[in-house]
């Protein structure tokens, strides 16, 4: 795969305030990546400055090998969807999605052809003398992005686009724009702050925490392997554990925790650390029959979710909490309140935090 | 119950605003207009219909003629008025930031004054010793005083030009500060250079904001009869001052409402006619 994009120590201050702070990535030619994090974290900065709506303080951005930190907006080969759409309320649909191609000064012909054809991919063949204000939301999203894909753009910057809609309609426009972008074949940088969203649609994510990246990666990656106890916490849930080092050999490390003695794969980078976290999901922990690697806990509470229960276990002392999850109903009923049971974690799918 | 009051409170208000409309407007109106159609012998009114009024405005020329005169002078009113407006209009809700709104009440200020206040302002500034004349004679290049700016159609159109300004600046402020930022920026990236943005979306959207205040200013400037009498000498004679003397200095109030009738007919022309064309350029 190609690299199209990339932006180097990029950060952007407002007077004394920092927005973003030394953002680093590449992307891809025709990767769906996605910009993640909570409102006010900075995202949509980031796609502005990839517009061209405004300037990093500092680094480069990088354009197919070439910086373009000063190239002015309507140069750059990127078109940007809009979170409330800014459709240009002057002109009916078929206009909207042309006017791109007419400032480009393409004959009429030539363009009624191109926005016909754009208009069928995304489903509005129907509507083209309508009025954006006659349309519904889920409508004038779809026209946002015909504007954007008729231009041909190298990149569409999508900025929020799906936050005005009601969840049923997010629902297909998510369907709709995995598909589209399969289709159209062209990279999109797309921002929420939906984690679902962000998974079920993106090749790559970055998550944004507190104006940095926090990770990086595939989603299954950012799942699997959280690089921080913020991304263990991010998506979904995880028992942190805190651990010391007993004694490790080759390919182990023998720990000590709240909870009893555990073994788990030595990891390259952690061997001198004495002291971790360890972060392993509710998923990966296993009830078993009592063996060497296995420890015993009091069951807290169990609640009942259908086919599956959650258990709640704590240490013998007390102190300590872990959740354990997906346990098959069959199971959790003859289990009662108080009662100990060995749990073993499925320690390949854990994940060691040294900070 | 709710609903049956807001329904009992709705139509109350709906019959309240026609009675206000039909007893404050229509009936003045058709009474007004109905004098139109009679005549006078010396002072007394008779009340007899007749066209003789209407008659006497086609065929003694003056009256054609001032009325064709007076609506350019309110086209170049209008004229000016656009072209100084729109520009004050558009840096002020584009680039005066967090100032605009004070700026614009100090645009807004003048309309509470009296119309007759400001007129004598103009006249004080524009007259023989006026500001300008003694600036000028001050800075030593003019002798004797310039007759350009006072008791002629110049004076009426800077000075109308002056008053009616804030008229259409409002609107088309409005209707370009209500423009979101993103569309704008829409436009850049969608390759638009400045000027194109300018042209293609920020005029079009304010478009029908200008026309409501150009309208605003044509008609004013079109009926307006103290302004010339005030400024305009014998040669800024208007249709509005005809009008006026008819009802005060001649007690001709028939030929008067005749007048009056020509003038509120094609100003309501005027109106629908660019109400249609606004609708159409906007489709």
């Amino acid at each position: 795969m190609s690299e199209i994009l990339e932006l180097k120590n990029v950060s952007k201050q407002y007077g004394n305030t920092k927005v973003l702070d030394n953002i680093n990535f590449k992307i891809n030619n025709n990767e769906f990546f996605t910009i993640l994090g909570s409102s006010g974290s900075g995202k949509s900065t980031i796609i502005r400055m990839i517009g061209g709506f405004t300037k990093p303080s500092t680094g480069e951005i990088i354009y197919e090998n070439k910086m373009i930190n000063d190239e002015p907006i309507f140069k750059r080969p990127f078109n940007t969807v809009f979170q409330d759409y800014a459709l240009f309320p002057n002109m009916n649909v078929f206009d909207n999605v042309g006017f791109g191609l007419k400032i480009k000064n393409i004959n009429k012909d030539e363009i009624k052809k191109k926005v016909l054809d754009v208009l069928a991919v995304v489903g509005l063949e129907n509507f083209s003398n309508r009025m954006p204000q006659e349309l519904s939301g889920g409508q004038q999203q779809r026209v946002a992005l015909a504007r954007a894909i008729i231009c041909e753009p190298k990149i569409i910057l999508l900025d929020e686009p799906l936050g005005a809609l009601d969840a049923e309609l997010r629902k297909q426009m998510q369907l709709f724009l995995k598909e589209i972008q399969k289709k159209i074949q062209i990279t999109f940088i797309f921002i929420t702050h939906d984690q679902e969203e962000a998974i079920f649609l993106s090749d790559r994510i970055a998550v944004l925490n507190n104006h940095k990246f926090e990770q990086v990666g595939s989603p299954k990656d950012l799942y699997y392997s959280p690089q921080t106890t913020y991304m263990a916490k991010f998506f979904g849930e995880c028992n942190l554990i805190n651990c010391q080092v007993v004694n490790q050999d080759t390919n182990s490390i023998k720990v000590k925790s709240e909870f009893g003695d555990f073994v788990i794969p030595k990891n390259n980078n952690v061997s001198h650390e004495l002291e971790f976290v360890y972060g392993i999901r509710p998923e990966e922990v296993k009830l078993v029959n009592k063996n060497e690697n296995s420890m015993q806990v009091k069951i807290k509470d169990i609640s009942f979710k259908g086919s599956t229960s959650t258990i709640n276990v704590a240490n013998e002392k007390g102190d300590a909490f872990l959740k354990i999850q997906n346990i098959s109903s069959n199971i959790s009923q003859s289990l009662s309140k108080g009662a100990s049971i060995n749990i073993e974690f499925n320690t390949k799918l854990g994940s060691i935090f040294t900070e | 119950m709710n609903l049956i009051s807001n329904y009992f409170n709705t139509s109350i208000w709906t019959i309240v605003s026609f009675i206000l409309v039909i007893f404050l407007i229509l009936i003045p109106l058709a009474s007004f207009l109905s004098y139109s159609f009679f005549t006078v012998d010396g002072t007394d009114i008779i009340r007899e219909f007749s066209l003789f009024n209407f008659k006497e405005f086609f065929v003694d020329e003056i009256y054609i003629r001032t009325f064709v005169r007076t609506i350019f002078l309110a086209i170049i009113v209008m004229t000016c008025c656009i072209i100084l407006g729109y520009p004050v209009a558009f840096f002020l809700a584009r680039y005066a930031g967090r100032y605009k709104y004070a700026i614009l009440l100090m645009l807004i200020i003048p309309l509470f004054m009296s119309y007759i206040i400001k007129i004598y302002m103009m006249r004080s500034i524009l007259g023989y010793s006026g500001l300008i004349n003694k600036v000028l004679a001050m800075l030593g290049l003019i002798e004797k005083p310039l007759e350009f700016f006072l008791w002629n159609q110049n004076s009426v159109i800077i000075t109308l030009v002056i008053i009616l300004l804030p008229l259409i600046i409002i609107p088309t402020f409005t209707s370009l500060d209500k423009i979101p930022k993103n569309i704008i920026e829409a436009s850049f990236d969608l390759g638009c250079k400045p000027f194109q943005a300018f042209k293609y979306i920020i005029f079009p959207i304010s478009f029908p904001g200008l026309v409501v205040g150009s309208i605003f200013v044509f008609i004013l400037a079109l009926g307006d009869f103290v302004t010339p009498q005030l400024v305009g000498g014998t040669s800024g004679f208007t249709y509005g001052k005809i009008i006026y003397s008819n009802f005060g200095m001649a007690f001709n109030w028939p030929f008067g409402a005749a007048l009056a009738s020509v003038l509120l007919f094609v100003s309501v022309i005027i109106i629908l006619l660019t109400n249609y064309l606004t609708k159409r350029l906007n489709r």
